[in-house]
């Protein structure tokens, strides 16, 4: 087993809106390991960018807060942390990779400063060093001409540059862990190919562990080695990749798996859950999945199953399995 | 032999580039540049490609939301640009259009009830007494409770509002559905449900479908056949099997090879092609996926390939494809 670079114990961030607490991350535990790829799957609503946001400490204090859990990296608790001390960390020891690099990029800053930026604050180069520095981050993530990228700004580049360029500004530091949330799902699909690739090339060679947070279990399949389920602020299954596809025990993973469709699959009619996903805080006791659940009984109504190892370090949240 | 229901014929629509300068037309963007191809009774056409290739912009022309700037569509052997207006009234009742996102495609200050219920009005389907019945019929259709006829589009989940979309397509008894990325805006365990329902009522009411997606695995779910759009352009289009098993085109092959594994155990070595979809101006003449294509050959650079028949309704528009196919 390798070390553990960060942990995630019983994490709850609630936000506060006009209708009420919305418990978008309700109890979530995660161990990730040095230089491994931990998958976080889920549809839309179910918490995992929240947990995301709170790894980095990025909820908006405004809106909502890490309401009880501890998340220990390198020895430390990032919830009590001074915001001081997690500037240090954010963007040099942990960073992020968003969906959409269009609205992350500044529009008016050019993609040399932007990415400069990074050596300059978290390294203390001075702009000419950093700008050597940021030539040699894109090229390494295969941004084609990347002196001359430097004095243009993200309009002038397409979808994948820009992931590209997101990329180069989360690796500058060599983090111990990139969180990337989503980091496809807004490309094309051979564009999509070419960053998985590029995340695991360079994960390789900079030993960083990886949060990979997306809706498509296709995206898992190739480019995960361990696999967590969430549903509606929970983990549900939790398992290395082969045994989530092999043998999936939890039946929200199962439905998932058999909702996706494809050519293999033709003119049959898809095994579908009924329903849709639950907005965050409409449970009330019980197991979230059982309204969905074609396996619920009584049980499920009353007492909300636990994560119980299979063995194997195989986890799920269901009172039948 | 099936009858065709839709024919196209080197349809293309340029849009003309904005603000002064002489070199207007060249700068033209050319959403769709010349696509022929045939949809026939009863069958799902599926319509793959990246962003940005021209397939909605297809599929607005199809349904007439749009003007062809050159070329013909016939439906049923009639061309739609000769119509009188009373005829083409009736063609828009046999076309209809499911568009990618409902929310944006429902008005929020009507109920969902009236909504479904507008195009019997416009059309005069149905006696006022009757139209609260169908509407009835058709949620029941498209698996609504009635109770949900006085609810807003907000107050439904992205499923349901999907089906109020099928729905309102459905209320006009169309023959053919044009369905833009029906799919793409959903959750997959919603998707499905969608997928199963399409396809249901197909079945049921005899339908046939222009399917458009960017996903192959939903394309290669539910279409009979595929065609595959690189810049305006129809690349290749063959039967599901034959697409999916052995791709002529190096742009389909693309597609297939960047497509993600569906087991973590296939895995495998890809051949992405370098780059991205170029803007459609910056390459004239010769083929449109040369720059990205591992085996671009000079002819690619003079010539623009025109879609070759391989044999068995299987079409690629390819030099070196048709350089090496066996008669």
């Amino acid at each position: 087993m390798g070390e553990i670079v960060l942990s995630v114990k019983g994490l709850k961030t609630y936000f506060y809106t006009k209708s009420g607490v919305v418990p978008a991350v309700d109890g979530l535990d995660l161990e990730l390991e040095r230089g491994e790829t931990l998958g976080i799957v889920g549809e839309s609503g179910c918490g995992k960018s929240t947990a995301a946001l709170s790894i980095m400490g990025l909820i908006p204090s405004t809106e909502g807060r890490v309401e009880q859990g501890e998340i220990l990296f390198k020895g430390r608790n990032l919830v009590t942390l001074p915001r001081v001390e997690m500037r240090k960390i954010r963007g040099r020891e942990i960073s992020m990779v968003f969906q959409e690099p269009m609205t992350s990029l500044n529009p008016v800053l050019t993609i040399g400063r932007q990415v400069a930026e990074v050596f300059v604050v978290h390294r203390g180069l001075n702009q000419r060093e950093a700008l050597k520095e940021t030539i040699k981050m894109l090229s390494l993530v295969g941004l084609p001409m990347p002196e001359l990228r430097l004095r243009e700004y993200s309009h002038q580049l397409s979808g994948g540059m820009r992931q590209r360029v997101m990329i180069a500004m989360a690796l500058a530091c060599k983090p111990d862990v990139l969180i990337a949330d989503e980091p496809t799902s807004a490309l094309d699909v051979t564009v999509q190919a070419q960053i998985l690739q590029l995340i695991n090339e360079l994960k390789e060679r900079l030993g960083t562990a990886i949060i990979l947070i997306t809706h498509d279990l296709g995206v898992v399949a190739e480019a995960a080695e361990k696999v967590l389920v969430m549903y509606a602020g929970k983990a549900v299954e939790y398992s290395d990749v082969n045994g989530i596809f092999d043998n999936p025990e939890h039946p929200y993973t199962k439905g998932l798996l058999a909702s996706i469709p494809g050519h293999k699959k033709h003119g049959q009619r898809l095994d579908v859950m009924e329903g849709s996903t639950p907005n965050p805080g409409d449970h009330s006791g019980g197991c979230r999945f059982y309204p969905r659940c074609r396996y619920a009984r009584g049980i499920c109504r009353t007492s909300e199953p636990e994560l119980f190892d299979l063995g194997g370090g195989h986890l799920c949240a269901c009172h039948f399995v | 032999m099936q009858r065709s229901m839709l024919e196209v014929k080197k349809l293309k629509k340029y849009y003309p580039a904005k603000g002064p300068g002489f070199l207007k037309a060249r700068t033209a963007t050319k959403a769709v540049d010349g696509v022929d191809f045939t949809l026939d009774c009863g069958e799902t056409l599926g319509l793959v490609g990246e962003s940005g290739c021209g397939k909605s912009t297809l599929a607005r022309l199809i349904v007439g939301l749009i003007k062809p700037t050159e070329g013909d569509i016939y439906f049923e052997g009639r061309s739609i640009s000769d119509m009188t207006r009373g005829d083409m009234r009736r063609v828009r009742r046999d076309i209809q259009f499911v568009f990618q996102d409902p929310y944006a495609s429902l008005n929020p200050r009507m109920t969902v009830g009236n909504i479904v219920g507008e195009p019997l009005k416009i059309h005069r389907l149905v006696k006022d007494k009757y139209r609260k019945d169908r509407i009835r019929e058709l949620f029941d259709l498209v698996g609504l409770e009635p109770q949900h006829m006085s609810r807003y589009p907000h107050q439904l989940s992205s499923g349901q509002r999907q089906r109020i979309g099928i729905a309102r397509a459905l209320a006009v008894s169309p023959r053919l559905i044009v369905c833009d990325e029906p799919v793409s805006a959903l959750d997959v365990s919603v998707q499905a449900q969608i997928i199963n329902l399409l396809q249901d009522l197909k079945q049921r009411l005899g339908l046939t479908y222009l399917f458009i997606a960017h996903d192959l695995g939903v394309i290669g779910h539910i279409s009979d056949r595929v065609a595959v759009m690189y810049m305006g352009r129809i690349v290749e289009i063959a039967h599901r099997d034959r697409l999916f098993g052995s791709p002529a085109h190096p742009y389909t092959k693309a597609l297939l090879s960047a497509t993600p594994a569906a087991h973590p155990k296939h895995r495998k070595e890809r051949r992405i092609p370098e780059g991205e979809v170029t803007g459609s101006g910056c390459l004239n003449g010769g083929c449109r996926f040369r720059n990205r294509c591992p085996g671009a050959v000079p002819l690619c650079d003079e010539a623009e390939p025109e879609l070759f028949d391989l044999g068995g309704g299987h079409l690629c528009a390819c030099h070196r494809v048709k350089g090496t196919h066996r008669f």
